[in-house]
């Protein structure tokens, strides 16, 4: 297990190495002929830039990004852009962070009371309200929020002045996430409870809270942890529409605003740390699910992958 | 077929939300030639106006209808929700056959890009492809497009796998049916009404993915009035016009519940029929 999870801690770099030639080739085909400047360094001597050639240039990106932490130079003002993204992805990884807490902390007992109610009213009020966040754009329900919390009853600020201000954003992120972990731990739980053993559980005298909460929660958490990733990866995607509706300053925003001005260098650190954080995630993900189902535990070696049971 | 389409219709739910969504598309592809304004007329005289009989939702900034711009913009919104949901829905049923009926290494195959696809958050990837295709090209429909195809592509494979196992799939190959012809009748009329309603749900999904393509400024942009374009329009004036903002919140919201509720309604009347596989 210690072998395979090396394997895929050493892995991060080539395929964030892959991901940035990806990018690379994509952009050095949409600029056309010129693609001697793509990235813009800070010890550039304006006039005589060095014209490297796609593969030198991509060497030195990769290069500078994990040897030096040099993100090259912003695409606006003459500063490093490194500190800027640094600052940015703390941000960002700091909400993402809360909300994906906030997500579980929702999202399981949700999912469970519904699995244990079903077909009673309980179930069908989480299962449509459930259905119905999943699929609402996070700016409807920043908007709700804001309207309802802020211009109506005056509890936060919009701006986001101080630390409660942040509430809004965290419960806008948090709550797509939470429905979809509901939707899933629902499902989880409720095949779980009608597992064989389950009955035979109950027949031998075993609490209905005792059956739920140590034998047939157990079964339904590894769905519920299956969606880590993706959950994860929802809330960094949610994070660039909240970002913009707070003006919040962080890597979504910066996203956006590279698109918007076309900047490359911006935009190439940004891919580049989203490309970095998505891996860590996936890695932390399968260790999160090798800590829940310890059956997997056995079958991870060296050059094995991890084929995860609770996935469709 | 016929006792599922009399399930369906017996629902007043389904049969609600079927009228909204018909109301909807129906404003939207006729009030703009009914509106006495366009959607890009200016009118300095109207700036910002309060819902009124002459304006029913208001003026923006600039004094245009948002009545009329949120008619055109419905159209842009739904026309690109259907038709990039209906393009995952036709590339994924494709995808899903190829992967079932075919199996082995095709199989296995087609689900790792599955896999690699579903992998990468749909919004990114329309933001992606926006990008570094070229803008204002509408390349972003290709990536809400493909972001859709994956989870398409699981249900009717799955769907698949257990139709080639059944007995009348033998029954047909025993008289000597080719490949093609069970595909046509046998494979594809049951896996339709499941597409039919993952489709609803992909079009929602779509939907979603559009308006906030169109709130960051990406895709659709000004002064086009895209439902998400809108919305960011608004946003400036949230303290002393909301409506600006929650007109189109409001539409799109209602939409994608309608697009759901049908998508509910449809299973339920296929699962009473007991015709369908789960």
């Amino acid at each position: 297990m210690l072998g395979y999870f090396c394997k895929r801690i050493l892995l991060i770099i080539p395929t964030v190495m892959a991901v940035i030639l990806l990018v690379f080739v994509l952009m050095a085909s949409l600029m056309g002929t010129d693609t001697s400047r793509m990235i813009r360094y800070e010890d550039d001597v304006p006039g005589e830039a060095p014209r490297l050639s796609f593969l030198q240039q991509y060497g030195k990106y990769c290069f500078r990004v994990f040897v030096r932490g040099d993100f090259g130079e912003n695409d606006s003002y003459n500063s490093p852009l490194g500190e800027d993204l640094m600052e940015r992805t703390a941000m960002t990884l700091r909400m993402t962070g809360i909300s994906v807490i906030a997500t579980y902390l929702l999202g399981l007992p949700l999912g469970i009371l519904a699995a244990c109610r079903r077909g009673r009213w309980q179930d069908r009020l989480i299962t449509s309200l459930t259905t119905f966040f999943s699929a609402l754009p996070s700016f409807c329900l920043a908007l709700g929020f804001v309207l309802l919390f802020s211009l109506r009853l005056r509890w936060v600020n919009v701006t986001l002045q101080n630390d409660a201000d942040y509430l809004i954003p965290l419960a806008t992120l948090a709550i797509a996430g939470a429905a979809n972990v509901a939707k899933v731990t629902r499902a989880g739980m409720a095949e779980a409870l009608d597992r064989p053993f389950i009955l035979s559980l109950r027949s031998l005298g075993l609490s209905r809270r005792s059956v739920i909460f140590r034998h047939a929660l157990k079964s339904a958490l590894i769905p519920a942890f299956s969606v880590f990733g993706t959950v994860c990866a929802n809330l960094i995607c949610g994070s660039i529409v909240v970002e913009r509706f707070f003006n919040i300053r962080g890597l979504g925003s910066c996203i956006i605003g590279a698109v918007g001005s076309r900047a490359t260098t911006t935009l190439m650190g940004c891919m580049t740390i989203v490309a970095l954080i998505m891996c860590v995630l996936s890695v932390a993900a399968d260790l999160l699910f090798v800590i829940i189902d310890p059956s997997l535990r056995k079958s991870l070696t060296f050059g094995s992958t991890l084929r995860r049971r609770g996935e469709r | 077929m016929k006792g599922a389409r009399r399930t369906f219709f017996s629902d007043p739910v389904s049969v609600l939300a079927l009228a909204v969504l018909a109301a909807v598309i129906l404003f939207c592809i006729v009030y703009p030639f009914v509106s006495p304004y366009g959607y890009d007329e200016v009118n300095t005289a109207e700036r910002q106006q309060m819902p009124s009989a002459k304006h029913p939702f208001g003026t923006d900034y600039l004094g245009r209808d948002l009545l009329v711009r949120m008619a055109y913009g419905g159209r842009l919104t739904l026309s690109v929700a259907f038709l990039t949901g209906l393009m995952a829905a036709a590339a994924g049923t494709v995808t899903g056959i190829a992967c079932g009926y075919a199996g082995g290494l095709t199989d296995s195959l087609g689900m790792r890009v599955m896999d690699a696809i579903s992998s990468v958050p749909g919004l990114l990837l329309a933001i992606v492809f926006d990008y570094l295709l070229g803008m204002g090209r509408g390349n972003f429909l290709f990536g809400i497009a493909i972001a859709g195809i994956p989870p398409f592509a699981r249900i009717v494979r799955a769907a698949v796998l257990e139709i080639r196992q059944s007995s009348y799939v033998a029954a047909s190959r025993a008289l000597g049916a080719g490949h093609f012809h069970i595909i046509k009748e046998h494979v594809l009329h049951n896996v339709m009404p499941l597409a039919a309603v993952q489709a609803s749900t992909s079009v929602a999904d779509a939907l979603t993915t559009c308006t906030i393509l169109g709130y960051i400024g990406v895709g659709i942009s000004p002064p086009r009035p895209e439902w998400g374009v809108l919305f960011d329009m608004g946003r400036k004036q949230l303290r002393s016009m909301p409506h600006l903002s929650l007109i189109p919140a409001a539409a799109i919201t209602i939409c994608i519940v309608c697009l759901y509720l049908l998508g509910n309604g449809i299973r339920d009347s296929l699962s009473a029929r007991g015709g369908s596989h789960e």
